[in-house]
């Protein structure tokens, strides 16, 4: 069953582009990483799933449901974490999680303060007094606490330490083993890998690739830079190939024995094979689309 | 209720500093009036020549001399200017904040339709100004009771119903505004109320302009003419109730519809 389900969004602002068109599903269940640089389009999704943007056209629905008709239906059972926190400033913790848990008609004592514990968090500060890190707890709780069967985080361990971010994590694979889907939007690819099933990148406004993370990780994509050559002899996965200067950039996708016999024998001074960034990795799939 | 509790505490601190502050500007000015009252005669003439300022603050009509006509002119303006301005400023920033503070993400991905927050916000707003009129009313009383002077009750509630009236037009027009717009708006929540108040001064200048008594809320809510005993038109107290109706209407339409801002 697909939890989320576009159909041709589409959102424009005036003239510039939010989104084109914009069709994918997410089946229940799944941890689904959505991956982009800025402006490609991710906020403006959510916020139409979320119904606080109406689409220029198309269609969003969420567990079955409109996105613009069933709003309000849809809201009591997700849970959302949005990427720049901001609460009312004169309220304390334990105030914001009572005023969310009584605007979901639910009692979220008991929960919203097992979170507490488990995040650290003193529910008696003012919210004035608290750091990025830890609003970003104070909405972890929130969007936890009523247990919904679908989360939407956009780019949810930002701010928090590596110890939290581990904590954040551990809850929010209970909650899928629970049986809840979680859709991430994030710019962190390290993130995308060791915790999503599913994968899509998107890039001005449309998808360009979307498959299991597995699937994508097996590209085998490697981000090679070689010193001490003018040129290139031609060799099979070798994408984006650029010139600078006193050194070749390629990507590489393929076997790595087949790779290090290809290099053999050239006069290389030095080289390096990472792992590629994501804008990289997105350069990648873009090109492979266009092919 | 929850989310209603949580907006009248919200507007509770603003509230309470107006009423209270202009509350005791009605005090002290009511304070003045024994001594004012001593000096009548010399009041009523300088006000009298005061060429076209006379008639337009109304001097031509009240009697400084009488307690309720001195507070129809003192409390008047600081009711009637003030007032207002608390009204529009409440009103404005009521819907538009939310998206100015950024915590309309907040509140909106919970579940509670829009319909709801816009009615939510709108009694917050309407008990505001509400609490504002029947503060301001009772420190009135109480000024009367401290310099022992008597009143005509029904002059000094019309002149209260009149002003309460006017300062929930305005108020609904900008909670209209506030839909409108994304951040708090400090200049509307002055200038409008003012824009209406001086509309009033060139009716009172000018009989050529007096159509404009259609348009501003300051002409039917005139002391000079509450307190003499005069009935105001019905029609521009009808109109104004239209307007306030408008702003509501207009708030409940686009903020239903309204793109939400990150």
């Amino acid at each position: 069953m697909h939890v989320i389900k576009t159909e041709n969004l589409t959102k424009f602002y005036g003239k510039s582009r939010g989104i084109t068109e914009l069709s994918f599903s997410v089946d229940e269940g799944d941890i689904f990483g959505y991956i982009g640089p800025n402006g490609a389009g991710k906020s403006t999704t959510i916020r139409i799933l979320l119904g606080l943007i109406a689409p220029t056209q198309g269609k969003a629905e969420i567990l079955g449901l409109d996105c613009q008709k069933n709003t309000k239906e849809i809201l009591k059972r997700v849970g959302y974490i949005p990427s720049e926190v901001f609460f009312w400033d004169y309220l304390r913790c334990e105030e914001v999680f009572a005023l969310s848990a009584a605007l979901r008609k639910c009692d979220c004592r008991k929960e919203s303060q097992l979170l507490c514990e488990r995040l650290a968090l003193d529910p008696k500060k003012k919210v004035s007094e608290l750091s990025l890190g830890t609003r970003k707890k104070v909405s972890i709780v929130c969007a936890l606490q009523h247990k919904p069967d679908m989360y939407i985080l956009d780019e949810p361990t930002s701010g928090l330490d590596p110890n939290m971010q581990r904590e954040f994590w551990d809850l929010l694979h209970e909650r899928n083993q629970e049986g809840a889907t979680i859709f991430l939007s994030s710019h962190t690819l390290s993130e995308i890998q060791k915790h999503c099933k599913t994968a899509a990148i998107i890039r001005e406004g449309t998808i360009q690739v979307k498959d299991k993370v597995e699937s994508l990780s097996a590209s085998n994509v490697k981000k090679v830079v070689i010193q001490g050559l003018s040129m290139l002899p031609p060799l099979q996965g070798i994408k984006n190939l650029q010139y600078r200067e006193d050194k070749i950039v390629f990507l590489y996708q393929g076997k790595a024995c087949e790779l290090i016999g290809y290099l053999q024998g050239l006069p290389i001074m030095d080289i390096t094979i990472s792992d590629p960034e994501l804008e990289e990795i997105y350069m990648h799939f873009y090109r492979r689309e266009e092919a | 209720m929850h989310f209603l509790k949580h907006e009248l505490r919200r507007n509770r601190k603003t509230t309470l500093i107006w009423s209270g502050a202009i509350g005791f500007m009605i005090l002290l000015s009511m304070l003045m009036f024994p001594q004012m009252k001593n000096e009548a005669d010399q009041m009523t003439e300088l006000f009298s020549n005061m060429g076209i300022f006379t008639e337009v603050f109304g001097m031509d009509i009240l009697n400084m001399a009488h307690a309720l006509d001195f507070y129809g002119l003192e409390a008047g303006n600081m009711i009637g200017i003030c007032g207002t301005i608390f009204a529009a400023w409440i009103s404005v920033m009521s819907l538009a904040r939310e998206e100015g503070d950024h915590t309309a993400e907040f509140l909106l991905t919970h579940p509670i339709s829009r319909k709801a927050v816009v009615y939510t916000k709108l009694v917050s707003v309407v008990t505001a100004i509400v609490f504002f009129n029947v503060f301001s009313m009772f420190f009135g009383i109480f000024s009367f009771g401290v310099i022992g002077e008597s009143f005509a009750w029904k002059e000094f509630l019309m002149f209260h119903v009149f002003e309460l009236w006017m300062h929930l037009e305005i108020g609904c027009i900008c909670f209209g505004i506030s839909a409108c717009i994304s951040k708090n708006s400090l200049g509307i929540g002055i200038g409008f109320p003012l824009f209406l108040y001086f509309m009033n001064i060139f009716i009172n200048i000018s009989d050529k302009l007096s159509f404009l008594k259609y348009i501003t809320p300051y002409h039917y809510a005139e002391p000079s003419t509450v307190i003499s005993g005069e009935i105001p038109d019905v029609l521009p107290v009808l109109l104004g109730g239209i307007y306030g109706f408008l702003g509501v209407l207009t708030a409940f339409r686009v903020y239903q519809r309204k793109n939400i801002k990150a």
